[in-house]
């Protein structure tokens, strides 16, 4: 089976030079959620973007497909991945349905201009990301909870295969922050795939299919939130400062707390 | 497109100005150094002069088509200042962009003067359009220095998240002061003969002053190119608002909408600068007050700015000549004592935003 | 950001490169192929232009000289207080009486249906332009540098004007002007003179080849900037480094009031060891006067002569 996303001993490097990301490979399956853990300058979002194909790689080849994805226009792109950022540098002061209209960039045609096909997938993407009734409010007048919703809902009108999310519960409360990984696992379907980029290793056990741990750029762990989330594994990466747990049965899904040892 | 009341005050504000454009195109014509002329000669005139029906007697007919070149010239370089500065803004992000602060209409004015030197072999005149080639090789030079000033400015501004608002400020004011003391250079060189001086000089005031149908050919030309791209930019404009790379990810061609930008802005401030010398703050100030009233979607700035940019120079324009009859100012002076408080304004105003640098 | 400039200059890929050279290398090719526009030939007059317009101070002072005042049509509004004709009493009102236009442009100029205008040709272009256009002839007098410049321009204006007699009569005037001048010069022989101005923002000297330079060398005496060509900046060092016999500065002007360059040379210290500034030596042409370029540089001349005069104690 021919992966949604692939990126194959990628290697990046930021001037200075600092290597952000060390031969670090990554293939994504439809229909999984996987989820990127590490500390902080492990280089996950730099490996998001990479995969996203905002920054070229010095070393290896990003593949979406099976086709490379340098080999295909930006907009062919944006038909098949998707990013939910973490921040955008600016808010803009339009209306919800008018940025999640955006999202249908890659998909209307410049002498046609928007089908009535574009406001219905806009509509489903709304609904989708559980904010259907917002339409009309301004982006600057939305919550935080509300304000990653409509990020989703416009990657969702995109109508992308692959859904790259970028650490969607940073400035979020405790009950936005299983609402939100709820909706992703909830969309990562027969058809689409998603990443999501986060430090919460709780959340990616509650939800993942698969999780990664990158640490100093390298890849240092992955598969099942089981196979990961022990202590073996996690503490040369974070430190001798976790206590592990487990959820009663018939959950049984391991937690990881920081509590400082006495 | 955005729904509800913006969309209405858009579409009050289109009505409006189309509404004023042909009244405030008639008082400019009516008014002049030889006092007001009536509406029936007035039309004979200009059917006469655009092409059809009898011309008035010589120097009546002379003083109608002068004032159909002025004011046909006013409203194309009004439109095409307030154009460019409407693209400016959406490309850096930034309200305070405008042609002039940037140093684009000084680019273009050193290109221009720059090319008069040369083609008039070192005679002192501002642009003679006698069809010569003259009125090709300036324009032309125009554009050259408008567009290298642009691409300064957006290589040292940096093309990243948040275009750092004190960088492009600064490198404006920078380019601006070069490109005086090139000036001052050339006068300072050519000072044997002030005379050429005094018109690198005149330059820096503008003149809308007898205008040819050479000029009003140019600002078409100039303001027809710069419209083509629009439709091109505005709905990428709009995206570009969220960040270069948030915008590359829903498939917008950043660099191309850069580029196109640049082109576009550089045509327009260079054609208005080739044909009326250097007239600051309508590329500021027109498109601030347009997006005031409909708000900040591109597909409907970019088309009512250049609208408005024409009604507001034809209304100053005008409006200097009714009230300082013969001693008329320079429209460059002009538009500095209005739209320098106006400029400050916007600073004060501006300065909750401007905190958090 | 000094390192943002190559990274950012790096963005520019190979193509983009290449296209800027291209342009640059356009650039200099147009400015290298400069090419002065065609003069127009002196227009020839069925009958003499009965509808005169001089447009600079230059052209009203010479015009005014050969022609009545009924054949004059306009007048620039500065032309009373910067031409001769202010000086001209009663004879110059007559011609001040005429209509006057505030600014070179088309559209006044028109309206007082001229048959010629006179303009200096670093006068708009544009304005020319649409004169010419409209069928009015406009002759741009070239800058006038010399006692010769402006003999050559009487002669021709009076072709042009049909008052040849008029004109040689002028000349000849100004030629016994000339000579009284030269005969008393041997008492003023030798001394320097200086024109000098200083509004504040740093001094100006008249070098050779500027009308000041002609009245210095009429009135006898020696130009002691002469080794500087034009108008020159002038610093105080360099002032007293020269320090000649005579300083000549232009009187009060409209914008002038108080003659700035006079106060300025009497209240700076450092110039008090000037020799000019003793005694009658500071010499003060009323602006007109200083800034002519007509025949009145032989006026200017006589008025400096006197001065000097004055000054050197001769009887």
């Amino acid at each position: 089976m021919v992966s949604s996303l692939a990126g194959e001993s990628l290697v990046f490097d930021y001037p200075g030079p600092v290597r952000a990301v060390d031969d670090v490979s990554v293939a994504l399956r439809p229909g999984e959620l996987v989820v990127v853990l590490g500390p902080n300058g492990s280089g996950k979002s730099t490996l998001l973007r990479v995969l996203a194909g905002l920054l070229a790689p010095a070393r290896g080849t990003v593949s979406c497909d099976g086709r490379p994805l340098a080999s295909l226009g930006l907009r062919e792109r944006a038909r098949r991945i998707a990013i939910v950022p973490q921040s955008l540098a600016a808010l803009p002061e339009t209306s919800v349905s008018s940025f999640v209209t955006g999202g249908r960039y890659a998909r209307i045609s410049p002498w046609r201009g928007p089908q009535a096909r574009d406001a219905r997938a806009v509509g489903y993407a709304l609904e989708a990301a559980g904010v259907g009734g917002l339409e009309a409010r301004r982006m600057t007048d939305l919550s935080g909870g509300q304000r990653q919703r409509v990020l989703v809902a416009r990657a969702l009108a995109q109508e992308a295969e692959v859904l790259l999310v970028d650490e969607p519960t940073a400035s979020l409360d405790l009950e936005h922050q299983v609402r939100v990984f709820e909706l992703l696992a909830r969309l990562a379907d027969h058809e689409r795939s998603v990443l999501v980029v986060t430090h919460d290793v709780n959340l990616a056990s509650q939800f993942a299919d698969r999780v990664l741990l990158l640490a100093g750029g390298r890849l240092v762990a992955g598969g099942a939130p089981d196979e990961v989330l022990r202590r073996e594994v996690l503490e040369p990466v974070y430190g001798p400062h976790l206590h592990f747990g487990r959820m009663d049965p018939p959950d049984g899904r391991p937690f990881v707390i920081p509590w400082l040892r006495a | 497109m955005s729904t509800g009341a913006p969309a209405r005050r858009t579409l009050l504000l289109a009505l409006g100005l189309l509404v004023a454009l042909p009244p405030l195109a008639l008082l400019s014509l009516r008014t002049g150094s030889t006092g007001s002329l009536d509406l029936a000669s007035l039309g004979r005139g200009c059917r006469a002069a655009l092409g059809g029906g009898e011309p008035l007697p010589r120097t009546a007919q002379m003083i109608v088509e002068l004032r159909l070149w002025r004011t046909l010239t006013t409203a194309g370089v009004g439109a095409a200042l307030a154009l460019s500065g409407a693209m400016l803004q959406g490309l850096f992000r930034n309200a305070l962009a405008s042609p002039s602060v940037l140093g684009v209409t000084g680019g273009a004015s050193l290109g221009a003067t720059l090319a008069i030197l040369a083609v008039g072999g070192g005679a002192p005149l501002l642009l003679a359009v006698d069809g010569s080639r003259a009125s090709v090789i300036v324009p032309l030079c125009a554009f050259l220095g408008a567009a290298a000033a642009v691409s300064l400015v957006t290589l040292l501004a940096g093309a990243g998240g948040r275009i750092s608002a004190p960088t492009l400020l600064l490198t404006g004011i920078a380019l601006n002061s070069v490109i005086a003391g090139v000036l001052a250079l050339l006068s300072a060189l050519a000072l044997r003969d002030w005379e050429v001086s005094r018109a690198i000089l005149s330059w820096s005031f503008g003149t809308l002053e007898d205008r040819s149908v050479e000029h009003v050919k140019i600002i078409a030309v100039g303001l027809v190119a710069a419209l083509t791209v629009v439709p091109f930019v505005a709905w990428e404009l709009d995206l570009l608002q969220t960040g270069e790379d948030d915008a590359r990810s829903l498939g917008v061609h950043t660099a191309r909408v850069r580029v196109l930008c640049i082109a576009g802005s550089s045509l327009a401030a260079a054609a208005a600068v080739a044909v009326a010398g250097q007239i600051a703050f309508v590329g500021l100030v027109v498109p601030h007050l347009v997006r005031l009233v409909s708000g900040r979607g591109h597909r409907s700035l970019l088309l009512l700015s250049p609208l408005a940019g024409a009604v507001f120079l034809l209304l100053v324009e005008w409006g200097q000549r009714a009230l300082l009859g013969e001693r008329t100012l320079p429209p460059g002076v002009m538009m500095s004592l209005v739209g320098g408080p106006f400029f400050l304004g916007m600073l004060l105003w501006q300065r909750r935003e401007l905190d958090t640098w | 950001m000094t390192r943002a400039l190559p990274a950012a200059a790096a963005r520019f890929g190979p193509s983009s490169r290449r296209l800027v050279i291209l342009a640059v290398a356009l650039a200099a090719g147009l400015c290298a192929c400069g090419q002065a526009p065609p003069v127009p030939e002196l227009p020839h007059f069925a009958t003499a232009p009965m509808r005169i317009v001089p447009a600079s101070s230059a052209a009203v002072d010479m015009v005014c000289a050969l022609v009545v005042p009924e054949r004059i049509a306009g007048l620039p509004a500065q032309a009373a207080d910067y031409s001769g004709l202010g000086a001209r009493g009663a004879e110059g009102e007559a011609y001040l009486r005429r209509p006057q236009f505030q600014a070179y442009a088309a559209e006044p100029l028109l309206a007082l249906s001229p048959d010629l205008v006179l303009a200096d040709n670093w006068q708009l272009a544009d304005t020319t332009a649409r004169l010419r256009e409209a069928g009015v002839p406009v002759v741009a007098l070239t800058s006038l540098e010399s006692l010769a410049d402006v003999r050559e321009t009487f002669l021709v204006l009076g072709r042009l004007l049909g008052v040849e007699e008029r004109a040689r009569a002028e000349v000849a005037a100004l030629d016994v002007r000339v000579t009284a001048l030269a005969a008393g010069a041997e008492r003023r022989r030798g001394h320097s003179a200086l024109a000098y101005s200083n509004g504040g923002a740093g001094g100006w000297v008249a070098g050779a080849g500027t009308a000041a330079d002609e009245w210095i060398r009429l009135a006898g005496l020696t130009n002691a900037a002469a080794d500087r060509v034009g108008h020159q900046r002038c610093s105080f060092e360099e002032l007293l480094a020269m320090d000649p016999d005579l300083l000549v500065v232009s009187g009060p002007a409209t914008f002038d009031r108080k003659g700035a360059t006079e106060s300025l040379l009497r209240a700076e210290p450092a110039l008090a060891g000037l020799r000019a500034l003793s005694g009658r030596h500071l010499i003060v042409l009323p602006a007109w006067l200083y800034d002519t370029v007509s025949q009145h540089v032989v006026t200017a001349a006589e008025a400096l002569a006197r001065g000097a005069d004055v000054a050197l104690g001769s009887p």
